[in-house]
């Protein structure tokens, strides 16, 4: 590693607790930055205020770095395996499913047990379940498929498949329904309480343990396959670990945040116009750190006003112009 | 013997034992509120408190919520449910389609919180919310929590939908009670106005929330009454084309039997679904185009109809001028009163179909949702 990349590191690092910090200090009501330390050192001070920090802006906060860092390196597999720059997770088709699964919750009468939807367990259920269906599918294609493109093509198929259902679904329904689901798939960092944080984050931590334990594999991927085989890497199972590492990430935070897009195809490219390298030594924690910091910038945005804006649509508007600033600059 | 004696004794100290723990728990309701049409609440009145429960209306005889109202914040209640001191000082009423209850109770003035007040057609909360008396929380589906807190209202008063809310989760956990009015899954006009009776109940008004549906009751089962005497019934179609589909009130659905109410002929009315059904232009013509009135046409003239498809020209009702809207009460914001009060006035709202299809039941009345096509 380079001293410069130490340095950005160090940078990047210092900006995302500085956001982290001003991700609990702004919301659409203002909190003195003095009660906000007294709350965090555990004095007693207003009980909204604690309750609004602890159990609302803290657990968003963290969601937001999870959720960044999870789309950011599922995305980095992406692109890496289908050597292909505008590979995002979404695109083995996990985000069609999950949305395919809340789809039917919400707008047919196919119901899970009561207790369930009382606890809220129904909408994430059903989110993993679709996710995992069509994962398992896309996973047993890859076994039988030779190259990465026709799994993409794959993955996009399923994806669409599960699409128009929604559509149709979308169809037969009344407005009411159509609304939650239209809400789910804006996406939302502040649906995550601490209970489901306890699941959310060991999935996670699997998922990106697996892409930091593969990191040389994908290096060598970058190669080509034939040459990837030629250094000695089993190119069906790292694929095998590649999918199963990006359905957890991507499947795990679309299950309890709904879909938040473009942090997993822009974050990579940012990361790479930074570091300018393509070791995944490097770029595995930059795009977690960079995921990071996006996602809590938009979080920042979303939450000022009194109309909360959708994460999904803000991820997008804020990441779309960095992608043009760095394609300019690299010329 | 001396064994028979042991079990003997033991056995009347399980049965004594019992018998206390059974009188401890098993406290019965004093009293009820009558329900007579209303599927979704119920309101039981102990010494010391009143339990209102909301059913489920997605799953059979599950429980939604359930509130026990106390007088006193120090009566102590039991702990399958959230317990709130009434009456209400403050309420934020997050749905239009609580106001009209709240108003007739005389307690809009509890009102501080409300969402998308750009909807709101009440003139009273209208003026207060410009006055700044009252606060904006967000969208309905994603009211502003932080907002919420900082108001700190008695209660929130939201509809309940058929999923796990994290909004009610979250403000419930603070401290601050969320009441589920369901009304909306009701599925006749009576039983949604008699929602008035579980606002009520959070006032300690319940007396004359029984007075006012009664009176409503009774002028909507008497016109119903003269409406259904008479024998010839007029054809009815409703409801608009948008696109190549036509969304139809279901046989169900509180709108075909609003029509089945005012002695109307409606296609569909022994279909057994609820919501709407997503027809083709076609098959609406077939079963439609001969009928004699289009009900809740969302068009303000004939001219724009016939510009959106020039196929509406093909219905009987808008070559005979025969097509009405429920745009009569709606502010240039598109905020709509018959989404609003007409929720707590059924009477009114049949009263307005039967002056259009039978006019010789109510002369010179004048309509009070509904509006000629110009």
């Amino acid at each position: 590693m380079k001293s410069s990349h130490y340095i950005l590191f160090s940078l990047l690092f210092v900006l995302l607790i500085g956001l982290f910090v001003a991700d609990l200090t702004f919301g659409s009501i203002h909190i003195p930055l003095a009660d906000i330390f007294d709350v965090i050192s555990g004095k007693t001070v207003e009980v909204m205020y604690a309750e609004i920090l602890l159990n609302f802006r803290l657990p968003k906060a963290i969601t937001a770095i999870l959720a960044g860092a999870s789309l950011s390196v599922a995305g980095l597999m992406m692109q890496t395996l289908f050597r292909n720059p505008l590979a995002d997770p979404y695109i083995l088709g996990v985000s069609s499913g999950a949305s395919l699964g809340v789809a039917l919750i919400t707008m047919t009468s196919v119901s899970l047990p009561a207790i369930l939807v009382g606890s809220g367990w129904a909408m994430i259920l059903a989110a993993i379940i679709g996710a995992a269906i069509v994962l398992l599918l896309v996973v047993g294609v890859s076994f039988r498929i030779k190259n990465a493109v026709s799994l993409l093509i794959v993955g996009i198929m399923f994806g669409t498949i599960a699409g128009s259902i929604v559509s149709i679904l979308q169809n037969f329904s009344n407005p009411d329904a159509i609304k939650l689901f239209i809400l789910w798939t804006f996406g939302s960092l502040s649906a995550v309480t601490w209970t489901y944080m306890q699941v959310l984050v060991p999935v996670l931590l699997i998922g990106l343990g697996i892409a930091f334990f593969i990191q040389k594999r994908l290096d060598g991927l970058l190669l080509g396959e034939n040459y990837a085989q030629g250094l000695g890497i089993s190119i069906i199972q790292t694929r095998l670990l590649i999918v199963i590492a990006t359905g957890l990430l991507a499947g795990g935070i679309t299950a309890f945040t709904g879909p938040i897009a473009f942090v997993g195809i822009a974050i990579p490219h940012i990361a790479r116009g930074l570091f300018r390298t393509s070791s995944h030594k490097i770029l595995l924690p930059a795009c977690l750190l960079c995921g990071s910091i996006l996602l809590l910038v938009c979080d920042i945005i979303t939450q000022i006003p009194t109309y909360t804006l959708p994460i999904n649509t803000i991820s997008s508007l804020f990441g779309a112009p960095i992608i043009l600033w760095i394609i300019f600059k690299r010329k | 013997m001396k064994n028979i004696f042991i079990i003997l004794i033991s056995l009347l100290f399980f049965v004594s034992c019992t018998e206390k723990k059974s009188s401890e728990s098993g406290i019965l309701p004093v009293d009820s509120l009558k329900v007579e049409y209303a599927q979704g609440f119920t309101v039981q009145y102990f010494k010391d408190y009143k339990k209102v429960i909301v059913f489920n209306p997605w799953a059979k005889s599950s429980i939604y919520a359930s509130y026990y109202l106390v007088n006193k914040q120090n009566t102590e209640t039991p702990s399958d449910g959230i317990k709130i001191l009434i009456p209400l000082k403050s309420i934020v009423a997050a749905s239009v389609t609580h106001f009209e209850f709240l108003s007739l109770l005389n307690e809009l003035g509890t009102v501080n919180g409300v969402c998308s007040p750009q909807i709101i057609y009440n003139k009273t909360l209208n003026e207060r919310i410009k006055a700044g008396e009252i606060t904006d929380l967000g969208d309905a589906f994603s009211i502003n929590i932080e907002k919420t807190l900082q108001l700190n209202p008695s209660a929130v008063m939201m509809s309940g939908y058929n999923q796990n809310d994290t909004y009610a989760q979250r403000v419930t956990q603070a401290g601050i009670p969320v009441l589920f009015n369901n009304e909306w899954m009701e599925s006749s006009l009576l039983a949604r106005a008699e929602w008035i009776k579980f606002v009520a109940a959070f006032y300690n008004k319940e007396d004359i929330a029984d007075t006012i549906f009664n009176s409503i009751s009774k002028r909507y089962i008497d016109i119903r009454t003269k409406a259904l005497e008479i024998t010839m019934k007029p054809t009815v179609m409703s409801g608009s084309n948008f696109r190549g589909t036509w969304y139809m009130p279901a046989g169900h659905n509180f709108m075909a039997k609003l029509y089945a109410d005012a002695g109307a002929k409606y296609f569909y009315a022994n279909d057994t679904t609820t919501g709407s059904l997503a027809l083709n232009v076609e098959t609406v013509l077939v079963n439609f185009s001969k009928s004699d009135v289009w009900l809740n046409c969302n068009f303000n003239s004939i001219s724009d109809l016939l510009i959106a498809d020039s196929k509406h020209k093909l219905f009987k009702p808008v070559l005979n001028n025969k097509v009405y809207n429920f745009n009569k009460r709606m502010l240039p914001s598109t905020a709509n009163d018959f989404w609003e009060s007409a929720v707590a006035r059924p009477d009114l709202v049949l009263r307005d179909v039967i002056a259009i299809l039978h006019p010789e039941l109510l002369p010179n009345y004048e309509l009070v949702y509904a509006e000629k096509l110009k």
